[in-house]
């Protein structure tokens, strides 16, 4: 994979959207608060914190006459899309401008929607509207319509894999010449479904009640979000965010002599729910950020990591939420490592997806 | 995966070969039916046999012929998507000669998949139950989270390369394709397991039929009076080779995928761009890539998916540019396959430029004025080696592949 300079970030969540408030909750600044849905199951109802994002700020970028008939999903990933553009200061984009969108679950909140389209009323009320929405690269469609990205435009899916891919893509194409940048970004929505899923899968991992659960190792709520990054090749202006120079999978353990040389790492236990079962302990080396206080569990989360790690090289200060007891520590390094467990590829424990960002290349 | 070395236009190994082909529709269960059943009149699009739509009207289906596939059983470890993928891949790589994957462990191969219902959670009865209130056991979801088609495949055969699903709707087949051929050429790959698939499902005929664009009758691409598409299911699934590790092997290819390019209309979320200008841009990309130009095109296999916008962009643009060259719809045939769509015509076109032979367009009769162009009405014999497979897709997307049956510098 080239090294490709990270130019622009454009977050979304359950702290807000773009990086100033990003920044404000890794620091601790900024408290969020995941809201109460009520999840029945067949263990009983109870309340799911579920952290939600807005997405009015969309309504400063984008005409509302423009926004009429966009579903929350691809609200969240236009919003996340025009940030990562403002950010990386970019206002014209030619047609050798790429556009990836990751996401696992897709519009899924949509896509329940149109099924209660036609379950509630019948087959011939089924809405053209929703089903529009619904199609897994209608996001992408609309980005591009709105910001008049003609290059290549792909949508993709692939579970925990879904950020190396999507980052793989983008590498391919800008080595390819294919495109001079690649707006390249994940999004995935919070529906009742998926957090009756989140719920179910928690309690078939602990058959106990989930007051018994190890807090340490329970993420704290389902999550929703989007985060877009504006990527071109290496060379250039330098650009603060540093440069995402590779990703691998690895084992992660204490004595990884590749691992420590990387620098500081960034892993976050919470980013995803398969991860109940890893063991904390096994970690003592490296820095733990857990995101999800942040945004919520989300099957994306490695975009944040990502983010995050770009963010503490561009502000030279790690951001611990250890948690948010020291927000801040001065860093003079110059590379953060990223590291988020796999368990779809593998089955062994500590086995996951490894992604270096330097602030200098040929380290 | 480990993904290292840089993959630059400096250095490309531009002869990716087409080794095997695997692929069922409703035109057969196998590759070689399938194809030998377009130069057939007989098309038989019907109601749904699977499952029941309560519409007043029947829109009519190109539906896989019954066979074990067809298993409803809910121990089925994957979703039919994913199922239909399999049996093409399985067939695919007999025909390249790796058969059941042997020996491909060894060797860096990717899987890249391109589908739509693949992709969806969307599980009727599951999600019934849960708005009744009835806790629904997660199986289902359980079979959807096993079941994105690049990973079952890699599971199946036990693969380490990358594996990428694409969910680029009606052009996910043929930008898999794309994905698959960009990663032989950086080198990330030797070997690459490449296509499409899509199961026909209610609730993607419900969206195809709310949004009026589904024909009561067999679908009728390019003609004055087609009224719309008719859904299809199928596989297909190429073995692409890079030209490195074909040189241990003695089988010759099937022919080549010489050029890649994909574009977007930027326009509107269902309709294409009025002049093109999308399908303009992919087109002239692919044949860039290539390094070949519009003259040398014996065919396109167009997209042709029988509703009034897609026909009447695409017809434009082939009139444009490429005045003199024959082009047909495979979907009067195979129903519209959507995310297998543009495997699965690859795959028809790599066969027809192999039996110098290209079918009439099933459905046409009548030369639409606002197109002022016309596709094949009759069976015609061919004497060119390179082909055009173009897919245009909903959100405005559109990619082309350029085949040929001889390799760069051959």
């Amino acid at each position: 994979m080239i090294p490709m300079a990270i130019r622009g970030i454009g977050p979304v969540g359950a702290f807000g959207a773009g990086l100033d408030e990003w920044r404000a909750a890794l620091k601790g600044e900024k408290k969020v608060e995941p809201e109460l849905t009520t999840i029945e199951t067949d263990q009983g109802s109870y309340n799911l914190p579920v952290f939600r994002a807005a997405t009015k700020t969309l309504g400063t970028i984008v005409k509302s006459r423009e926004l009429r008939r966009l579903d929350h999903f691809s609200r969240l990933a236009l919003l996340g899309a025009c940030l990562a553009c403002e950010d990386a200061g970019q206002t014209l984009i030619s047609e050798h401008t790429g556009l990836i969108v990751a996401s696992v679950y897709g519009a899924s909140a949509t896509t329940f929607a149109f099924l209660d389209s036609f379950i509630k009323d019948g087959d011939t009320l089924a809405s053209p509207t929703l089903f529009s929405n619904s199609v897994h690269n209608a996001a992408a469609a609309h980005i591009a319509k709105h910001l008049n990205i003609t290059g290549p435009n792909l949508s993709l899916t692939q579970g925990n894999l879904s950020i190396p891919m999507a980052l793989m893509t983008a590498a391919h194409w800008l080595a390819e010449g294919r495109v001079d940048a690649v707006l390249c970004g994940a999004v995935d929505e919070y529906c009742d479904v998926l957090g009756y899923c989140w719920q179910n899968y928690l309690n078939r991992q602990k058959p106990t009640t989930r007051e018994n659960l190890d807090p340490d190792l329970t993420p704290c709520g389902p999550g929703e979000g989007s985060l877009f990054f504006w990527l071109s090749r290496a060379e250039g202006p330098n650009t603060p965010y540093g440069y995402l120079e590779k990703f691998e999978q690895n084992t992660l353990e204490p004595t990884n002599k590749t691992l420590n040389g990387a620098g500081p790492l960034i892993y976050s236990p919470g980013a995803c729910h398969d991860n109940l079962n890893l063991r904390l302990n096994q970690l003592n080396n490296y820095l733990h950020l857990d995101l999800s206080q942040l945004c919520g569990t989300l099957p994306i989360a490695t975009a944040f990591d990502l983010a995050t790690a770009a963010t503490m090289l561009c502000d030279q200060a790690l951001y611990t939420n250890e948690p948010l007891k020291h927000p801040s520590i001065p860093f003079s390094g110059s590379a953060i490592c990223c590291w988020q467990p796999d368990y779809a590829t593998s089955r062994k424990p500590l086995t996951g997806n490894c992604y270096w960002i330097t602030n200098r290349l040929n380290l | 995966m480990s993904i290292s070395g840089p993959p630059t236009m400096s250095q490309p190994d531009k002869s990716v070969m087409v080794t095997g082909i695997g692929a069922l529709c409703a035109t057969g269960l196998n590759f070689e039916s399938a194809f030998t059943a377009l130069f057939e009149k007989r098309r038989e699009p019907a109601a749904p046999q699977r499952f029941g739509l309560d519409h007043p009207t029947t829109y009519p289906v190109f539906e896989l012929p019954p066979s074990p596939l067809d298993s409803e059983d809910e121990n089925q470890p994957w979703l039919r998507t994913s199922r239909l993928a399999l049996a093409a891949a399985r067939e695919a790589l007999e025909n390249a000669g790796w058969s059941d994957g042997k020996g491909l462990s060894q060797l860096k191969v990717g899987v890249c998949i391109g589908t739509t219902v693949g992709g969806s959670m969307n599980d009727e009865q599951f999600y019934r139950n849960f708005r009744d209130g009835k806790n629904p056991d997660l199986k289902p979801i359980d079979r959807y989270r096993r079941s994105n088609p690049a990973a079952v495949l890699a599971q199946f055969f036990d693969l380490h390369g990358p594996q990428l699903t694409i969910v680029n709707a009606c052009s996910s087949g043929t930008d898999a394709l794309g994905m698959g051929t960009a990663w032989l050429r950086s080198g990330l790959c030797d070997l690459v397991l490449a296509g499409g698939s899509d199961e026909l499902c209610r609730v993607t005929c419900n969206g195809f039929i709310s949004l009026m664009i589904s024909d009561h009758q067999p679908c009728r691409p390019f003609d004055r009076h087609r009224s719309g598409l008719n859904l299809g299911e199928g596989a297909a699934i190429l073995v692409l080779e890079s030209s490195r590790l074909r040189k241990h092997r003695k089988r010759p290819p099937r022919a080549f995928i010489l050029g890649y390019g994909s574009s977007c209309d930027a326009w509107h979320l269902t309709a294409p761009h009025p002049e093109g200008r999308g399908l303009r841009q992919a087109l002239q990309l692919a044949l860039n890539n290539a390094g070949t130009k519009a003259e040398d095109i014996a065919f396109i296999n167009a997209h042709g998916t029988g509703t009034l916008n897609n026909d009447l962009t695409e017809g434009k643009i082939i009139k444009c540019f490429f005045p003199k060259t024959p082009f047909f719809s495979t979907k009067g045939h195979t129903g519209h396959t959507l995310g297998a769509a543009g495997a699965l015509e690859a795959a028809f076109t790599i066969a027809m430029l192999q039996s110098e032979k290209i079918p009439a367009s099933a459905g046409f009769s009548e030369t639409d004025p606002a197109i002022g162009h016309s596709p094949t009405s009759c069976t015609r014999n061919l004497d060119g080696r390179l082909a055009l497979s173009q897919s245009l897709a909903f959100g405005g997307n559109n990619a082309a592949l350029v085949f040929g049956l001889d390799g760069v510098g051959q």
